[in-house]
């Protein structure tokens, strides 16, 4: 007998990831909810430095300990330098996109924001941001999945969609959230044979006597769904113009599913390369042309929804930020607090929230990395209450959120 | 497993059958040794004690059956009189995205 397992391992080939197991049964009917809240989480996966994200050029220990990366602090009509947001922050020039979004007040940034959790194991810290659970291993479930899930229950498979090609851990759990690598390839291909679909359809439809069943069945109702609402078919409106690439590419199609009305309350995206040990570059460089694409991919996102933005916010974040100083090989190393934005309708944008550290050496984590003094619950609790409108205590077990920092509305 | 891992599966399974992926090749004749390809229902019977050990529910095993008779299962059109060419690997990659292999 052939296991999967066996066959796969004999193959040397890849399968999708498993994920937690789908609660939706037998739920068949089109979402009508056309103006629901949404959430679009965006993982920068590989640890961003925020201090180039954005800069606190009116922080005399910055430039001093990045002698090659520094970034030239912003000065009025050069734009290769940083951009100035507050006369004390300052973005970075490859971000020059989100600009106008800070100055309609639509972003706001959360500076020295990170886990209190001290790890610098990208993969350790990566799990507690994502389960909402710093410190905490045994967690199986993700927050996006339990604020998904706090929320009235809907007769969608959409609620919660990860794009790429499996469920991130945030999205993990009883939701039953669904990973889409590409919207108009969510079917069977098996080209013209009608045989293939029907087949597998008919395997799948015997009841929903076990999990394996009840998957089958919301798969097709999931591929019926996204048929008939032709959301791959939804051009982006208002110009936009999204990146060739991975960010650029999922950003589109959540906006897609958005337009689409079918249901969406939670997606989430990653972005990878943030990992900058080596030669991370200042205005230009490595680093740069990460930026570059992150910062155009959410600006056509938020050009593309136009009005529909004032139901979506935007949170960004990263597992940890990195060193105050520059390495030998003019990079940075695995540090501890980050930046973090926020986009969308509700915020009370044009401002950088949490109190500022301070970059003296005496202020440092650790004597090298940024402090933490906002924990990263404290973001994501407000914007799941304030913006999902979920009760925080239940999605992030164990955490006395202090005040809100009253960046939504 | 989420709904799009599920898809994901069946479409390798698909695709690994047929052949679609580079550097990979499936030899399926061993899977069917000894079956008539003119006889789908041999070639289902083989797949099934190859592939999932002939443990199958009864209803995979009709849902199965009920493909038998396809002509994209066959390869004979409505006006064929000759004897079926079964598509082997058409049916191993539905016995493989079936729930059986799936959950093993």
């Amino acid at each position: 007998m052939i296991t999967r397992r066996t066959f796969v391992k004999a193959g040397g080939c890849a399968l999708v990831a498993y994920a937690g197991a789908p609660r939706f049964l037998l739920r068949t009917a089109h979402a009508a909810e056309a103006s629901g809240k949404v959430l679009v989480a965006i993982f920068q996966r590989g640890a961003v430095d925020g201090l180039s994200m954005v800069m606190p050029h009116g922080d005399p220990g910055y430039a001093g300990v990045r002698p090659s990366i520094a970034l030239q602090p912003p000065r009025r009509g050069e734009s290769e330098r940083a951009i100035d947001l507050d006369g004390f922050f300052a973005l970075h020039p490859a971000l020059a996109p989100l600009v106008p979004l800070w100055s309609n007040r639509a972003l706001a940034v959360v500076h020295a924001c990170g886990s209190p959790d001290t790890t610098r194991s990208h993969f350790d810290a990566q799990d507690y941001m994502e389960t909402g659970t710093p410190g905490v291993k045994s967690t199986t479930d993700g927050w996006l999945s339990r604020a998904a899930g706090a929320r009235p229950a809907k007769s969608t498979p959409f609620r919660a969609v990860a794009i790429g090609p499996a469920l991130p851990r945030a999205l993990q759990g009883e939701v039953g959230a669904i990973s889409i690598q590409s919207l108009d390839r969510f079917d069977v291909r098996a080209g013209s044979d009608t045989t293939a679909r029907a087949g597998f359809e008919s395997l799948y439809e015997q009841g929903v006597h076990d999990l394996l069943h009840g998957t089958g069945r919301e798969t097709f109702d999931a591929v019926k769904m996204l048929r008939s609402a032709r959301a791959s078919r939804i051009a982006p409106a208002n110009g936009a113009e999204y990146p060739r690439m991975p960010l650029g590419e999922a950003l589109h199609q959540i906006a897609q599913l958005i337009k689409a009305n079918v249901g969406l309350e939670v997606a989430f995206a990653d972005m990878l390369g943030w990992d900058t040990h080596v030669g991370q570059g200042a205005e230009r460089g490595q680093l740069a042309l990460r930026f570059r694409d992150f910062g155009a991919a959410l600006a056509a996102f938020a050009q593309d929804l136009g009005d529909r933005m004032s139901d979506v916010v935007v949170l960004t974040m990263s597992e940890f930020g990195r060193t105050v100083a520059e390495n030998g090989n003019r990079g940075t190393d695995h540090g501890h607090a980050t930046a973090m934005l926020v986009l969308g309708g509700g915020v009370r944008g044009g401002h950088v929230y949490g109190p500022w550290p301070g970059l003296d050496r005496h202020r440092l984590f650790e004597g090298r990395d940024l402090a933490v003094t906002t924990d990263f619950r404290t973001l994501f609790a407000e914007v799941a209450t304030r913006h999902l409108g979920v009760r925080a205590a239940p999605i992030f077990p164990g955490f006395k959120s202090p005040p809100p920092l009253g960046l939504l509305a | 497993m989420n709904a799009g891992a599920l898809l994901a599966r069946m479409n390798f399974a698909l695709g690994l059958a047929s052949g679609r992926y580079p550097h990979v090749s499936v030899e399926l004749a061993p899977l069917v040794a000894g079956a008539d390809p003119a006889a789908p229902s041999a070639v289902l019977d083989r797949l099934l004690v190859s592939i999932v050990a002939d443990q199958t529910s009864e209803a995979t095993r009709a849902a199965l059956t009920a493909q038998l008779s396809e002509p994209q299962i066959t390869r004979l059109s409505p006006d064929d009189r000759g004897a079926a060419n079964t598509d082997v690997a058409k049916l191993a990659a539905l016995v493989i995205g079936s729930p059986e292999f799936q959950r093993r």
